[in-house]
């Protein structure tokens, strides 16, 4: 009896066919020579549809061999996916003087992937721009150039990706969370099903994201200085999401319109040239934005939304709370909120924090974040560039963090042998000055790291300001008279590097290397790739 | 412009063919092509025989257990902390299984409903409904006596009941005696059963004799709330009991020493390896010169290092470990649900407090038969000596006033480790055998489990504020 027979083989033929028919008729019409107007109308058919072919094989008999053939247990699967939309759409333009310009759309959609009866929707949107720069006064002079307000209203429509009429039944199977296998059917050559845990509400209807932007584009001394500025104010009407269910419901997931987001926003470009000389010039941009987002209330029976994780942590978005927020066991804490010790002296937990209730512990949207680029260009053929990133504020559950801690690798664990106290308080106020460690309480440390703080996801909430320079590069084109007897019409070489340097309020890792940047937008790490630096040359010849 | 008109000609045609409601419906009905909408009660006993055993009996519950009544120190990760007593109050600690239980609890559901005498679309289906009936009362035990307070009258309704309420805990066992009762009558009146069935194979008979045996152990666990009529309940249902060993509920279908579809146990201490021996057990063991020693408890380089209950180092491989689920004895043995040897256990019990003097031949088999168990299902023949065991370690033992605590302890070391979930009923409702864990005096003793994740977050209004080291189960001894 030597190790068990293990190993497993997937492999998947995906068939993807698209099918997609696209028309538009665009007509012009001019009322007088400066009131213009054009419009557009069209519609769109896409249907999609995918299948899966997959075979399964476990239970390897000869190392090294990855074939299916090796494998003594075997099971294939076919899946298919299929969706159809059919838009129509249409917009319509005027603009007066080169000064005024007004646009409104609308788009009718029908998607199947929506219960028959709210399957088709429709949404408009209008804006208007005013370049008042063109107004008598105002136009012909060099300080302001450019100038335009804008402002806009729109809604966008959007299905559910999948929908189901009636629940489905799929295959069983056993499992434990500590296991790696569990049971798979086929077992004694039977296969067991059971209804999927996934339901959808015969109720849904789509989705509608209504925003409001105004904003300004400015630009002065012959567009030597640009400032853009938007603000926008948006409110996602019953927002399609899978709401985690009480296990005593029988089932997991629930798809249905689970509530009402809204975020604002300002976001700012500000471009210049300082120096614009023959043999010199000089470029800053610099960007800036800052989103809060907000759940303002959640269907009826709906506590939250589960965004992705694990039982604990995970990423919520909860009716109240900014969104997306971390959730995870937190410390014990007095009324003040400073962290409580443990004073039961024949626990090994004496003397070190405790793991209190499953809550809010980070929220993962920064104040603000800031860009600056600057490029100077040299003798016209040398220019060199330069990318750095601020953010400012967010916050990271660091998985890798807390793995490093518990396994003793990082450096913060490297001391096992001083005596400490842990910075705490006593259920009476006091400060903790219970001492442990020492050559008599050898596991307090390992005890504090694995066994405390590694199963308290609060205590790996990092904050993940960061200030990063993104990119420097170098290029110089090599002058005309010395590639022309070449027969070269351009040659340019140059030297890219990136992700060069980085100050983090995060230990140890890059904030930016986090999982899920989808809906988990970037809250979570766990042992994720790490973002590299890069040197790159390029050449480019141009014949 | 032909070429315009020859488009509008095609877009007209998509908006008739293509996009009409039903050709849509359609297409969205043809995506769940590869999964059926219908299905019969026959092909959902599979599954639910088989999650009953290996999610409910066979995983985290028993991995709990097992540490919580110290058969097993956790000498390593989470069992470690549950054996520290670090950590047990987080809602997620047992959330994967509270979700899987009423999983499985909706797949009995669906059976049920589906078999529905009055208006089911198959009311003739009276086998199915009774293995149905007989497993939802098998996990609904096990949820109530794990949890308390669970929700059952207003559970497995889906989207139309986002919240259910929570059900008082003394009002579900008349609710699982009713069960069995019924699934007893549904299987009486059904000539075969057309499922397929991992457990008996299709044996009506032993199915009954199960159900008989699974009243017994509930109608027993009330003996502090009914007093001896909770015994002589366990003694009526028994007389229709198992009879032999080989109408044993046991979950048979691990393919051995691979993976997937090992027992749990075994995937367990290959993949975690959290558990050791503990000091309780053994120590239960060697006073009695138990044979079952070297069968039960691996030596560690040459001897016997049981870990010290709620004191132990954490370390993999620094003590000596379970026989049963470590280096490959247990791979392929069963998941027991319910086996002869523990109803002989509640007849010895139930006589003892009904005051009939037979209940030392009761006892007696049940050694014998424990000890058969396990020497046929891990090693192809029973351990031998328990009849010299009984006689010379302990009859001398069943003196006055120490017949229970003997009664229970032989139960405890009969169960050891794969029923270990019923140890840890049975300690909860008896104190026997005494448990030595010190973090017990200073931390508490977990008299049931923290309620789950996704009842606290989904249905916080229903879920009662319970400590698991203060409020015991409704049925527990003082």
């Amino acid at each position: 009896m030597g190790s068990p027979v293990v190993g497993r083989l997937h492999r998947v033929w995906p068939a993807n066919n698209n099918r997609s028919g696209h028309q538009c008729r665009n007509l012009q019409h001019d009322f007088t020579q400066d009131f213009r107007g054009s419009l557009l109308l069209g519609n769109e058919f896409n249907d999609n549809a995918s299948e899966y072919y997959t075979s399964y094989g476990s239970n390897f008999s000869t190392p090294g061999w990855n074939d299916l053939d090796n494998t003594s247990v075997q099971n294939s699967e076919y899946d298919n996916y299929q969706r159809r939309t059919i838009g129509f759409f249409g917009e319509a333009s005027v603009e007066w003087m080169d000064m005024l310009f007004l646009t409104g759309t609308g788009r009718y959609d029908i998607i199947s992937s929506m219960p028959s009866d709210n399957r088709g929707f429709f949404y408009p949107s209008v804006s208007l721009g005013f370049v008042f720069t063109e107004l008598g006064a105002l136009s012909g002079q060099n300080i302001l150039s450019f100038g335009k307000l804008r402002a806009s209203y729109a809604e966008v429509g959007q299905a559910a990706s999948t929908y189901r009429p009636e629940p489905i039944f799929v295959t069983g199977g056993g499992g434990s969370g500590f296991l790696s296998y569990g049971m798979e059917y086929p077992v004694n050559d039977i296969t067991g099903y059971k209804l999927s845990s996934i339901l959808y509400d015969p109720k849904l209807t789509p989705q509608n994201t209504r925003t409001i932007e105004f904003g300004a584009d400015l630009r002065f001394f012959n567009n030597r200085l640009r400032v853009d500025y938007s603000y926008f104010d948006q409110t996602a009407e019953d927002q399609i999401f899978g709401v985690p269910m009480a296990g005593s419901t029988g089932y997991s997931t629930f798809y249905t319109n689970a509530g009402e987001m809204y975020s604002k926003g300002h976001e700012i470009i500000f471009n210049v040239s300082p120096i614009q000389l023959n043999s010199f010039g000089w470029d800053i941009s610099v960007n800036f934005s800052s989103i809060k987002n907000e759940v303002v209330e959640l269907a009826e029976g709906v506590e939250d939304i589960f965004l992705g994780g694990y039982v604990t942590p995970n990423i919520r978005a909860s009716a109240g709370d900014a969104y997306p927020a971390i959730y995870g066991e937190k410390f014990v804490r007095d009324d003040q909120g400073r962290i409580l010790v443990n004073e039961n002296s024949s626990s090994p937990g004496y003397g070190l924090p405790m793991i209190g209730e499953f809550g809010l512990i980070g929220e993962v949207t920064p104040d603000f974040t800031m860009g600056l680029g600057n490029t100077f260009t040299l003798f016209g053929n040398l220019t060199l560039s330069a990318q750095l990133d601020w953010k400012q504020g967010g916050e990271m559950y660091s998985g890798s963090n807390r793995l490093m801690n518990l396994y003793g690798s990082s450096a913060k664990t490297e001391d096992r042998e001083t005596p400490f106290v842990y910075n705490g308080y006593k259920s009476d106020g006091s400060k903790n000055d219970i001492e442990r460690g020492g050559p008599d309480d050898q596991g307090a440390y390992q005890y504090l790291y694995s066994n405390i703080l590694g199963s308290l996801p609060e205590s790996n909430i990092h904050e993940t300001s960061f200030l990063k320079l993104r990119n420097v590069s170098v290029s110089y084109s090599i002058p005309q008279k010395i590639i022309a007897p070449l027969m070269l019409e351009k040659a340019q070489i140059g030297l890219v590097m990136r992700n060069l340097l980085l100050w983090s309020t995060l230990k140890n890792f890059d904030p930016e290397t986090s999982q899920g940047q989808g809906n988990m937008q970037g809250g979570m790490d766990y042992m994720s790739l790490p973002q590299t630096t890069n040197y790159g040359f390029n050449i480019n010849l141009t014949f | 412009m032909k070429l315009y008109k020859i488009l509008i000609l095609f877009s007209v045609g998509i908006l008739l063919f293509g996009c009409s409601q039903e050709v849509l419906d359609e297409i969205n009905e043809d995506q769940t092509s590869t999964n059926p909408t219908e299905m019969v009660a026959n092909n959902l006993v599979p599954d639910m025989i088989l999650k009953s055993a290996y999610e409910t009996t066979g995983t985290d519950i028993a991995w709990y257990s097992t540490v919580f009544i110290e058969h097993n120190a956790g000498t390593w990760a989470q069992l470690s902390d549950a054996d520290k007593r670090n950590g047990l109050e987080s809602a997620s600690l047992m959330n994967n299984s509270w979700n899987a239980i009423y999983d499985v609890m909706n797949i009995c559901q669906t059976i049920i409903d589906k078999t529905d005498p009055d208006n089911g679309e198959e009311a003739m289906n009276t086998s199915a409904r009774g293995l149905a009936q007989i497993l939802m009362a098998y996990n609904l035990a096990v949820t109530t006596d794990m949890w308390g307070d669970v929700p059952y009258t207003e559970a497995f309704k889906g989207a139309e009941n986002l919240k259910p309420s929570y059900d008082e805990a003394s009002t579900l066992y008349p609710e699982i005696q009713r069960l069995l009762d019924e699934a007893i009558d549904n299987l009486s009146a059904s000539s075969s059963i057309d499922a397929d069935d991992y457990i008996y194979g299709g044996n009506i008979d032993n199915w009954i004799r199960a159900a008989y045996s699974l009243k017994a152990r509930f109608h027993l666990r009330l003996t502090n709330v009914n007093g001896t009529t909770a015994a002589q309940d366990a003694l009526d249902a028994l007389a229709n009991g198992f009879t032999s060993a080989d109408q044993d509920m046991l979950f048979q279908e691990y393919a051995g020493i691979a993976l997937p579809n090992a027992n749990p146990w075994g995937e367990y201490w290959y993949y975690r390896d959290h558990n050791s021996i503990s000091t309780t057990f053994f120590n239960i063991l060697s006073d009695r010169n138990d044979p079952r020693i070297p069968y039960l408890v691996w030596p560690n380089a040459g001897e016997y290092v049981p870990a010290p209950i709620g004191e132990a180092e954490e370390t993999q491989g620094g003590y000596s470990q379970s026989r049963l689920s470590t280096r490959w004895s247990g791979w392929s043995a069963p998941t027991p649900m319910i086996t002869y040897h523990e109803i002989k256990f509640i007849e010895a019990e139930a006589k003892f407090r009904t005051g009939d003097a037979t209940w030392t031949d009761a006892l007696q088999t049940a050694i014998e038969e424990a000890f058969a168990y396990i020497g046929t299902q891990y090693y192809g023949a029973p351990i031998p000596g328990a009849t010299d065991y009984y006689t010379n370690e302990v009859e001398p033992l069943l003196t006055a006033g120490n017949e229970l605590q003997e009664i229970l302890t032989q139960k405890y070391i009969a169960m050891f480790e794969a029923e270990c979930i019923e140890s840890y009923n049975d300690y909860r409702r008896t104190s026997i055998p005494t448990m030595q864990n010190p973090n017990n005096q200073t931390v508490g003793f977990p008299h049931r489990f923290p309620y789950a994740l996704s009842e606290e977050r989904a249905n916080p209004d229903n879920v009662p504020e319970i400590s698991i080291y203060d409020d015991k189960i409704w049925w527990a001894a003082d």
